[in-house]
């Protein structure tokens, strides 16, 4: 008797925790169903696309053979130019800058950050018209630097906040003991801080990559034809009728595989990443 | 500290002035940013319009005063309004209940975290376009299934109302919406969960409190701030969304879906109407500000304790 009285609960919560677990799973399942669908309708034959998303009888490339015919790949490569391009120009600039913020005691300094910060919340729609207007004058508009510059300019914030928030996790200490050898400002920042946070930034250079690799609106409007990212010419593809679902899931799939794959190593870092290093753990 | 013995960047004991530092990343911004945001401040008091090619006209604040007036902005803003309502309920819903189901240890919980989080990461473009697959009205495989179920399929882009009050073409682009960005939330929600101090959550269990009071007492204090973070980040970019809704139905149909950012983009370039674009983005960008105010006290409130 006084047995049951101790195992019944202890069976009723594991019970309970074993249909949480199932909950979640089901959840996780249905929630992921969009992102296998891309995969399972890219390789597709096309007769076979509306024939239900978990059938996949043969697996075919011609998808992905006229991905290429329709301009994926040079897409592909406009999108890898103006990423790495932003990210670079982004990222040497957010580390000199965060550095001085973390460390040195600077006029002004809560107001300059508070305005960086708040460019993350600032809508593009209020930033595009001049930049476009001034673009379409200086001749920046359909070329490669133009919106190269544009998102060095978007990726700066996030870059600056997300560093800083690495530096500010290595104590001080460290730069005194530097400076008193008599070691430079530069001597310190790249020999001793730099590498000790070079996981933090290369994180932040990854998340600074994935958002201007989704970026839409800009490319939209200061991209030419050339020089158009995959998210424009997957917008286009939008507008015609009729169209290959097969060509665009692959597309697709070519467009969102890298960042899956960054997913998984960013995990740890998931949480600055989305609040803009402003919450740390 | 003040010691400047030689001019070359790396040699002993040159220290740097700080603001030599954060030049060159500002200049980007003050290029990029503060100019524009003035230019576009100077743009809304001007009638502005690429397409007539007429010289810019000050006009003072008229196209504040239209805007303010026109029946069709309010239409949009009022719009915003119901999107804002539906699709930050279904997030905070959805993400809570999940963050609620992570909340105990089991092995392999961050990689199931990490998965939830892809569609957070990919594109909204690519996986919008993905969902107009899905729910396409005839073959898609949503209204397959549906039609295989109950025999009868929605139509996921029309402007018929839904059961839940609102077009079904605004209906899909809040489940996109809530699809992609869930995930952010439950993520935030499960964070400040496990900051819960561990002996907190076994004295509860000890005192076998139920689900209720447990929710109340125990979690609710621990991930206030974190609700709160996570309110106001998706607040502020609900106002942006564009992507997906371009994507899905490019405002239609008729002006259905057509939330705040997607009209100033349409006056500005379907239009070619610059002035009145930036005085409505202007208004915008003052809610936001007042919101990041309010952001800003809470992070600085939270670093000072």
């Amino acid at each position: 008797m006084k047995r049951n009285q101790y195992t019944r609960p202890l069976i009723l919560y594991r019970v309970r925790k074993l249909l949480k677990f199932a909950l979640l799973i089901a959840i996780l399942i249905v929630y992921l169903i969009p992102i296998y669908g891309m995969f399972s309708l890219a390789f597709k034959p096309r007769a076979e696309i509306y024939s239900g998303l978990f059938e996949l009888t043969r697996i075919t490339l011609e998808n992905f053979e006229e991905a290429y015919r329709y301009g994926a790949y040079s897409a592909i490569t406009n999108s890898i130019i103006v990423t790495v391009g932003g990210v670079a120009i982004a990222l040497v600039l957010a580390i000199l800058a965060s550095y001085a913020f973390s460390r040195f005691a600077i006029k002004g300094k809560n107001i300059l950050m508070f305005y960086i910060l708040s460019t993350r919340m600032m809508p593009p729609i209020t930033l595009i018209i001049p930049i476009f207007i001034m673009f379409f004058n200086i001749g920046l508009k359909g070329t490669y630097l133009g919106l190269i510059l544009v998102y060095a300019m978007m990726s700066i914030p996030l870059s600056i906040w997300m560093i800083k928030s690495f530096i500010d996790d290595i104590p001080k200490d460290i730069d005194q003991a530097a400076l008193i050898d008599g070691h430079s400002t530069m001597f310190i920042l790249f020999k001793i801080i730099i590498p000790m946070v070079i996981p933090g930034i290369a994180a932040s250079a990854a998340f600074a990559a994935i958002m201007l690799w989704n970026e839409f609106l800009f490319a939209l409007l200061l991209s030419g034809v050339d020089t158009k990212p995959t998210s424009v010419l997957l917008s286009s593809i939008r507008g015609e009728r009729g169209f290959n679902w097969g060509r665009v899931a692959a597309i697709e799939v070519i467009y969102i595989l890298p960042i899956i794959v960054l997913v998984f190593w960013l995990q740890k870092y998931m949480l600055r990443g989305l609040t803009f290093g402003t919450v740390r753990r | 500290m003040r010691k400047q013995f030689s001019k070359g960047l790396f040699n002993k004991g040159r220290v740097l002035n700080p603001w030599l530092m954060i030049l060159p990343a500002f200049l980007i911004l003050l290029v990029f940013n503060i100019f524009p945001l003035l230019w576009s401040l100077g743009i809304s008091f001007y009638r502005f319009s690429v397409i007539i090619r007429e010289i810019p006209k000050y006009v003072g604040g008229l196209n504040y005063i239209n805007v303010i007036t026109s029946v069709e902005a309010w239409d949009r803003i009022i719009r915003t309004g119901i999107y804002l309502a539906y699709s930050l309920s279904f997030q905070f819903g959805l993400g809570l209940l999940l963050s609620l189901l992570l909340f105990e240890d089991f092995k392999g919980k961050r990689m199931l975290i990490t998965l939830f989080t892809i569609p957070l990461m990919i594109a909204p473009v690519a996986s919008s376009l993905f969902f107009r697959y899905l729910f396409d009205e005839n073959l898609g495989p949503v209204n397959n299934f549906l039609k295989s179920i109950t025999g009868y399929g929605p139509l996921w882009f029309s402007s018929d109302i839904s059961p839940l009050g609102i077009p079904y073409a605004l209906l899909t682009v809040i489940l996109v919406e809530t699809w992609i960005w869930t995930p952010f939330v439950m993520f935030l929600l499960t964070a400040g969960m496990s900051s819960i101090p561990q002996d907190l959550i076994e004295q509860s269990r000890v005192d076998s409190l139920k689900f209720r009071h447990k929710f109340r007492y125990v979690i609710l204090p621990y991930i206030k701030p974190m609700i709160a973070l996570a309110l106001i980040f998706r607040f502020m970019d609900s106002l942006k969304t564009f992507d997906s809704i371009y994507i899905l139905t490019a405002g239609g149909p008729g002006a259905t879906t057509e939330l705040i950012s997607v009209y100033i983009y349409r006056v500005a370039f379907e239009r070619w109407d610059f002035g009145s674009a930036t005085a409505l983005s202007y208004l915008i960008l003052v809610i936001v500000i007042f919101m990041t105010n309010v952001f800003m006290r809470y992070i600085l409130g939270g670093e000072r304790s």
